[in-house]
């Protein structure tokens, strides 16, 4: 998974090409690309085709480019694999508070639709 | 003079706990005092919105557990699972650990564990801390161009809707959240039908037109992605693939009407300080 980072050839601002150690030539993997990314203005709201010529320059995996061209991350399990990608449950942490149905609501019992309650009320 | 005593000797250790929010895109969002919370405990409790976020956390601390396993597989309670959350995160502060719970957005946004876990350590005498971090919310306002400042905004998990007798305010935007599940009463599924959703178009349909814009939001957890944003009507609603991360956006139908009585009031008031003498 590991991907050599080449050096730019490039219209990229110097610099901004791979900010850490990547400028040395290290090599990034995947969630190092990602990261770079997502710290770099320039590199975040690039255009798709700048996009895909940033991950190029970076040397990214096969998978990578094709979730950038497509937007789908299940592209990614073949690095991953399918359970990483598929993992979005969390997103659903619920939220409001779940009253019993006859819980009383003081500040809506007995009040007329729509009719703001007074500071005396 | 003495050396004070707490500085001869090292203070008992106390556990203690923090819950940061990650942001929402890899590597663009976390705060540098999220990540000094993450670097500085003893034990990570992670739920993110993506493995691959996931795996971006494990390259900040040695020690990161998961919490999506204790998810179930359409068999269990989210509710469980939440209150699982909690106990697995004060077992460990209550062995003395400096505990980080680590959430996707901002961890007291539409997540009940991370309030939970607070309350409880607090209950008990632990130091407990929320960090703040950029919600899927935060993002909506930068990426659909809303200020929730000019026309008013409400939030509402979907089901409130359905489950509670909701009023709603047609003056300001109308965010409504996990709609995708919207009318799930189980906690455990995690997308329902369009029939489902028929019944939350009825709901809004008592205030809105069914032709009346909504646009169904989803922001980008990775830094290769744009948010996307599908603009529909409020009647195709029922019949548009919404997963359970997306959000809908119902935009202001009416104006507000100034409130003459009050202006005359303000009027009085003026008048009275601008000219006391």
């Amino acid at each position: 998974m590991k991907r050599i980072l080449s050096s730019p050839a490039t219209p990229y601002p110097q610099g901004t090409l791979g900010t850490n150690d990547n400028e040395k030539g290290d090599t990034m993997d995947t969630i190092e690309i990602l990261e770079a990314i997502g710290k770099n203005a320039s590199y975040r709201h690039a255009s798709g085709e700048r996009l895909l010529g940033i991950l190029s320059a970076m040397d990214a995996s096969e998978s990578l480019e094709r979730t950038a061209k497509t937007g789908d991350q299940h592209h990614l399990a073949v690095e991953f694999g399918q359970e990483i990608v598929s993992m979005v449950q969390s997103q659903v942490q619920g939220g409001y508070e779940d009253q019993e149905d006859d819980e009383p609501c003081p500040e809506r019992d007995g009040e007329d639709e729509r009719t703001p309650l007074s500071p005396d009320s | 003079m003495n050396t004070p005593s707490m500085l001869s000797e090292p203070p008992s250790r106390r556990g203690s706990i923090a819950c940061v929010g990650l942001g929402m895109v890899l590597g663009s969002h976390l705060t540098p005092l999220a990540r000094s919370h993450i670097e500085q405990a003893d034990v990570i409790f992670a739920a993110l919105s993506n493995g691959i976020v996931e795996k971006w956390l494990e390259r900040m601390h040695p020690d990161v557990r998961s919490l999506q396993p204790y998810y179930g597989k359409g068999d269990k309670s989210r509710k469980v699972t939440y209150q699982e959350w909690v106990d697995v995160m004060m077992a460990e502060v209550r062995k003395g650990k400096v505990v980080c719970g680590v959430f996707y957005g901002h961890p007291g946004v539409f997540a009940w564990s991370p309030h939970a876990v607070i309350e409880a350590a607090r209950s008990e005498g632990y130091e407990a801390h929320m960090e703040p971090g950029i919600s899927a919310e935060d993002c909506l306002y930068a990426d659909l161009g809303i200020d929730p400042g000019r026309r008013g905004c409400q939030h509402f998990e979907a089901n409130q809707l359905l489950f509670f007798d909701t009023r709603i305010n047609t003056d300001t935007y109308l965010i409504l959240w996990q709609t995708g599940l919207v009318g799930d009463r189980s906690f455990k599924r995690l997308r329902t039908e369009p029939a489902y959703r028929q019944l939350l178009v009825e709901v809004l349909n008592k205030d809105y037109p069914l032709s009346h814009e909504a646009i169904v939001y989803r922001g980008a957890t990775l830094p290769i992605e744009q948010a996307r944003v599908r603009r529909i009507t409020l009647g195709e609603l029922p019949n548009v693939d919404i997963t359970a991360e997306e959000t809908v956006v119902i935009p202001p139908l009416s104006r507000p009407r100034r409130n003459r009585a009050m202006m005359a009031r303000l009027d009085a008031l003026d008048r009275m300080f601008e000219n006391p003498g």
